[in-house]
């Protein structure tokens, strides 16, 4: 039946919602349905042609016009079906680029440090494309006129401006406006916490109580 | 609207529907291609479809306004829409004797959404009567649920996603109401939840 | 030395209002009507609106205030409201200005310091690791010291604060941006609305909105819609079954505060002789009366004005 297809791309689209509400830090995106998308844009161009033939046929006087105008309607909105199953599944994904752009901005979108890769592979090649313009589009808006304020810093309000931080991870040297600071395991610094929020965000440091 | 996932699910409900005519070559829409559909069939189609169909019909878009006699029996829409199970007199039944107890999810996963198109297209008002109390009882059986917040110390717990706390939620999520919410009241519950968690958090945390 | 607290707080008083002393010399007598006191929601009066050409000076507390005000409006409204220009340029003005006078004062700090130290009086911390703040000293120095820069610390955790509103502000307009972008592209392109849309966005907005838009189009074209039949192609097809374009919520409940008024006598009168605004909720045929200082709840669409015309606030 027409629209069954739809309906499990929209059922995958429900899960990768599903999945992304429930971990609370980087979502990354499931694969791209390749195959399920181009055969629903096949069911799509079949129904056009049939539609087309249809036409013809009710040109050619063959059709009582009641039956035509019915089949017309159901082939449009089987179409119709499938442009929205389609349209929502990429706006969701796109919607998770998105988060994905604005979480990881400045550093590698891809890969952040704790283990949530993003596998390009898993990304459709426009979906690709897209998130490295959105991510150049971010960049753009930081700086100008918003600069001072760090349009990809924390949503969570400031509590204190300096802060204890231990670190998680081994990473070599941060340099920062103070100075540079050696990341070892497990050593820990008193620092200003807008420094080092997005290595906070990263995972590299925790902030101590 | 057009783009919310749990709408285009919800639409997705089958419906039963009689069609008022015979209409060749639609046979597929009940698993007979190349035949025909004969007047006065039923057949399972999906809301997205039978809404429209329900709707337009004959020669003329809708009824016709005229109301002329001769033309009476062409100017129906192509199908009527009938009681859906999820709707049935046994399910009125069921919500209009315990509706807190009632497994709502198994009924229909946007059972609520889907009540509410099903009003809306047909101007309803005893089953909007129906729902609305539906919804106020379990509402309050789910702010019940959600407002129970039970705060752990999260230091001995090896799940560390919620950094920013030293608090975990402690709620077992497996009570039967909760299994039995469908989506719209899952997302309440949700939200809700949260809200009452934060709360807690903000009014003990250090 | 002894330490007065009331030194410290009256330095803080002067660096934090230090900003107004740059502008022009003219002050309030109190009695004019204040030009820009309102939300800044519009444009017009573009020759006027230079900073310190205005006719009045806004206090820093005041746009502050303001600020808090259309964080809140924007987080609680469904639809997006209008850009305060003004405003923005004014705070974005004094964060800058605030940054710069952190910067020298830490550096004056430094300079004692260092004049400290060279004349021998400086004490090493015997801490193990890299506690260093941010002057460059150890901690566990001078008692003095330390408590001078407390006024510092203040300052910059208002900053920061402030920071973080701008942030929030900014960041829930652009999630209203990409969420309705069709909707905006759609007043753009029709002349009736109460706001062009360059006094709703900013210049950077409008500039994201066009860029993200057609980023995603781009997306979406070369996935799907390419592949449809001529007719379903559109992304803004509000012909067919279902209307494409999604626009704000404007049944949504809010909550409401009814602004206080220093002239109330041109407003109705309740039945207990109260000020208030009458609103009509259309759906119950019925007339609601507002009274000022109140807090009511129920569908945007019907408060909708009031709010723009800042005499209601979202809570």
């Amino acid at each position: 039946m027409y629209g069954d297809l739809a309906n499990k791309l929209v059922l995958e689209a429900k899960r990768s919602q599903q999945l992304s509400n429930k971990s609370k830090k980087g979502n990354s995106l499931p694969m791209y349905h390749e195959e399920l998308v181009r055969n629903i844009l096949q069911e799509v161009v079949q129904l056009s042609k049939n539609t087309e033939y249809l036409k013809e046929q009710q040109q050619l006087g063959n059709m009582d016009s009641k039956v035509w105008k019915c089949q017309q309607f159901v082939m449009l909105l089987c179409m119709e079906r499938n442009k929205r199953c389609l349209l929502a599944y990429q706006r969701l994904r796109s919607q998770m680029l998105d988060s994905l752009a604005w979480d990881n901005n400045g550093l590698d979108i891809l890969h952040d440090t704790l283990g949530n890769t993003q596998d390009t592979t898993d990304l459709s090649p426009q979906e690709q494309e897209y998130l490295k313009e959105y991510s150049e589009l971010i960049t753009e808006l930081k700086s100008g006129a918003l600069t001072d304020i760090d349009l990809t810093g924390s949503l969570t309000p400031p509590s204190d401006v300096f802060i204890d931080v231990r670190v998680l991870k081994d990473a070599g040297e941060i340099q920062t406006e103070y100075g540079v600071f050696n990341l070892i395991k497990d050593s820990q610094f008193f620092v200003r916490q807008s420094d080092v929020e997005r290595l906070i965000q990263q995972g590299y440091l925790q902030k101590i109580k | 609207m057009y783009y919310d996932i749990d709408d285009i699910l919800a639409d997705s409900a089958e419906i039963p529907c009689k069609f008022n005519y015979d209409i060749p070559g639609l046979g597929y829409l009940e698993g007979n291609p190349g035949k025909q559909i004969n007047k006065n069939t039923k057949i399972q189609l999906p809301l997205w479809l039978a809404r429209i169909l329900a709707i337009i019909g004959g020669d003329s878009e809708g009824a016709d306004e005229n109301g002329d006699e001769t033309n009476e029996n062409d100017n129906l829409p192509f199908l009527e829409m009938q009681t859906p199970d999820f709707l049935s007199n046994k399910v009125i039944n069921a919500i209009k004797t315990s509706p807190e107890s009632l497994d709502l999810h198994s009924i229909n996963s946007h059972f609520i959404e889907l009540a509410n198109k099903w009003i809306a297209l047909f101007g309803d008002t005893d089953l909007a009567n129906v729902i609305y109390d539906l919804t106020l009882a379990r509402s309050i059986e789910l702010n019940n649920h959600a407002s129970s917040v039970a705060l752990e110390l999260a230091s001995n717990k090896p799940d560390n996603s919620n950094k920013d706390s030293i608090y975990q939620d402690g709620n077992n999520i497996n009570t039967p109401f909760l299994l039995s919410m469908d989506e719209f009241e899952k997302k309440i519950y949700k939200k809700s939840h949260n809200s009452y968690k934060d709360t807690k958090k903000w009014l003990f945390e250090p | 030395m002894n330490i007065d607290i009331d030194d410290i707080l009256a330095d803080l008083d002067r660096d934090t209002t230090a900003v107004d002393h740059t502008q022009d010399n003219f002050t309030s007598d109190g009695n004019t009507t204040r030009l820009n006191t309102s939300l800044d929601y519009s444009i017009s009066g573009e020759l006027n609106g230079k900073i310190g050409r205005s006719s009045e000076i806004i206090s820093p507390a005041e746009d502050f205030a303001q600020l808090m005000r259309c964080w809140r409006n924007e987080r609680c409204s469904p639809e997006l409201m209008p850009y305060p220009h003004y405003l923005m340029t004014r705070i974005l003005r004094r964060i800058q200005e605030q940054m710069e006078h952190i910067e020298n004062i830490s550096m004056g700090f430094l300079e004692e310091s260092m004049n400290q130290i060279s004349h021998g009086s400086g004490n090493v911390t015997g801490d193990g690791d890299d506690e260093d703040d941010e002057f460059g000293m150890g901690r566990g120095n001078n008692v003095i010291n330390n408590n001078n820069k407390l006024p510092l610390l203040c300052m910059e955790a208002e900053l920061e604060r402030v920071k973080f509103v701008i942030r929030s502000f900014i960041r829930c307009r652009l999630n209203k941006i990409d969420k309705y972008s069709l909707y905006l592209k759609q007043i753009e392109d029709d002349s009736m609305n109460f706001l062009p849309i360059n006094e709703l966005l900013s210049k950077e907005e409008m500039v994201y909105h066009e860029k993200h838009l057609s980023i995603l189009l781009k997306l979406f074209n070369n996935s799907i819609l390419r592949h449809m039949p001529p007719e379903l192609q559109a992304i803004n097809d509000t012909e067919g079954t279902l209307n494409m374009i999604e626009e704000p919520d404007w049944k949504k409940f809010v909550f409401i505060y009814i602004k206080e008024v220093k002239d109330d006598s041109t407003l109705d009168r309740n039945e207990f002789g109260k000020p208030c605004y009458t609103v009509t909720i259309e759906e119950l045929n019925e007339i609601v009366e507002l009274t000022i200082g109140g807090i009511y709840v129920m569908r945007y669409e019907i408060i909708r004005q009031l709010v723009l015309d800042q005499k209601a606030y979202l809570i």
